[in-house]
């Protein structure tokens, strides 16, 4: 993208935001720009932002350019009421096996922070269950007809070390089962109880579901940005905005839980990203804080281990095993990578051998590399 | 996703039927949908896949989130449109038949 389409994209993602600071075009785009914006939307997932520009008057487009959007936001529209079909029926089935489980991302946030649900598009199911219910939630879910997308490193690896796990609807659909929220050192140092110490309620279709409480909220949506991919995409800084603009967080309440995390670089890194990429006009306690905060050096090499060049498995590995807590937990951690479960080797292609001789690698290179 | 307008032709019976005794229409709970736009997405129960309503059908859904018989909902969408009731009265009736087939509005006394 040139710059002036990326000002485009910041334009349509901070669409509704308070001190957005990217102009719109006074007129309709050429046929080229508009092609390529709307490529971009796509790609995006802010089809619903884009919708609400073009309906707000925002945005000026001509009536096959509107037609263009209409069409574009339906498509995005028929998944999510699909997946709001597909997460009733989950949740029903989860509370009904009494598994304490909430709704994180998508539905979640769409419901929870924006004053639109059609402004928030998703494109799969996400639901956090404790680690002590996840085994039974994933029976739960198989007895719905979702199947595991890839086996797990040994039996009972997710539940106890992993982020969580991804199953595949009887209907061709994403449903990610998440123990924690994200994978890693940083994921480890979580303390999972935390995540079911409050919830937002909210309805989809007129069944009450659960979500994660506020602060929790928009700790997950920073983890989700600082930590998921290395450029964050305009939709999930786009969240942290709405959070922190119109949500209300409980800043002391919401950092001094990062703290408690060892996840104070992350919120830091997540705002600083948002503010700086959405180029946010409004300055708030949260985005000065961001701005002004030094991590400290184990925090710089914690998030570089995580985002560092070709994110190598032996180091996430090792760092994680420095986050798990006990010797036999750590034990149990290390013999599941050395020798992991056959399914898990057969669904690579590998043997034993060829496992172990692959960790050897990336441990010395690893070594190398320091 | 299967598109449905207001331009469908008059049926006859349960509609009518409903009109005579008094019941009022609203939608059920357990629809999901969005606006999108110029239309609403909606995926009723009965409903294998999504549709789109588009056009008057739009005002309609909107009208029909608070629960009114078969007249009131016509003379409202006629003063919006500006067109006579009876003009528009066999597509209404149609669009609710076709809703209520897919267990997306229900009747209520």
């Amino acid at each position: 993208m040139t710059a002036t389409d990326e000002d485009l994209g910041v334009a349509v993602a901070t669409w509704g935001l308070p001190g957005a600071a990217v102009p719109f075009p006074s007129a309709p785009l050429p046929d080229e720009r508009w092609q390529a914006l709307s490529a971009a939307v796509r790609k995006a997932r802010i089809s619903g932002l884009f919708a609400g520009a073009v309906a707000g008057g925002a945005m000026p487009v001509t009536p096959a350019q509107r037609q263009d959007v209409a069409a574009l936001h339906a498509q995005a529209m028929a998944v999510t009421v699909v997946l709001d079909r597909l997460l009733i029926e989950l949740s029903t089935r989860l509370g009904d096996a009494e598994v304490d489980h909430r709704v994180l991302k998508g539905a979640a946030v769409a419901h929870t922070t924006y004053p639109d649900p059609s402004w928030r598009q998703y494109g799969d199911v996400d639901l956090l269950v404790p680690s002590a219910h996840y085994d039974r939630a994933l029976a739960v879910l198989a007895a719905a007809g979702c199947e595991r997308s890839r086996p797990q490193l040994r039996p009972g690896f997710d539940r106890r070390f992993g982020k969580g796990t991804t199953l595949r609807s009887a209907d061709g659909h994403w449903v990610d089962v998440h123990r924690t929220l994200v994978m890693g050192p940083f994921g480890l140092s979580i303390r999972t109880d935390d995540l079911f110490t409050d919830a937002t309620p909210f309805t989809v279709a007129g069944h009450t579901v659960q979500g994660l409480g506020r602060d929790l909220r928009f700790l997950h949506a920073c983890y989700n940005a600082a930590l998921g991919d290395t450029h964050p995409r305009l939709l999930a800084l786009r969240d942290i905005a709405e959070m922190v603009l119109h949500d209300a967080v409980d800043t002391e309440a919401a950092l001094s839980l990062a703290a408690a995390w060892e996840g104070r670089v992350v919120v830091a890194r997540a705002v600083q990203l948002t503010w700086e990429r959405l180029r946010i006009a409004d300055r708030v306690p949260l985005s000065e804080w961001a701005g002004r905060y030094r991590p400290s050096r184990s925090e710089a090499r914690a998030l570089l281990r995580h985002l560092g060049a070709g994110r190598r498995y032996a180091r996430t590995a090792l760092a994680s095993l420095r986050a798990i807590s006990g010797l036999r937990a750590k034990a149990g951690y290390l013999y599941a990578l050395a020798l992991p479960s056959r399914a898990f080797l057969d669904e690579r292609d590998l043997g034993p051998v060829q496992w172990l001789r692959k960790g050897r690698d990336s441990v010395l290179r690893n070594g190398a590399s320091r | 996703m299967t598109p449905t307008g207001a331009g469908q032709p008059a049926r006859t019976g349960p509609v009518a039927d409903a009109a005579e005794q008094g019941v009022r229409w609203v939608r059920a709970d357990p629809v999901v949908w969005r606006r999108s736009l110029d239309q609403v997405v909606l995926l009723p129960p009965a409903a294998g896949e999504p549709m789109a309503l588009s056009g008057a059908a739009v005002a309609a859904w909107e009208l029909l989130a608070q629960p009114q018989p078969l007249a009131a909902l016509v003379a409202t969408l006629a003063e919006l449109y500006d067109v006579r009731p009876e003009a528009i009265e066999p597509d209404v009736a149609a669009l609710l038949t076709r809703l209520r087939e897919l267990a997306a509005v229900r009747c209520e006394p």
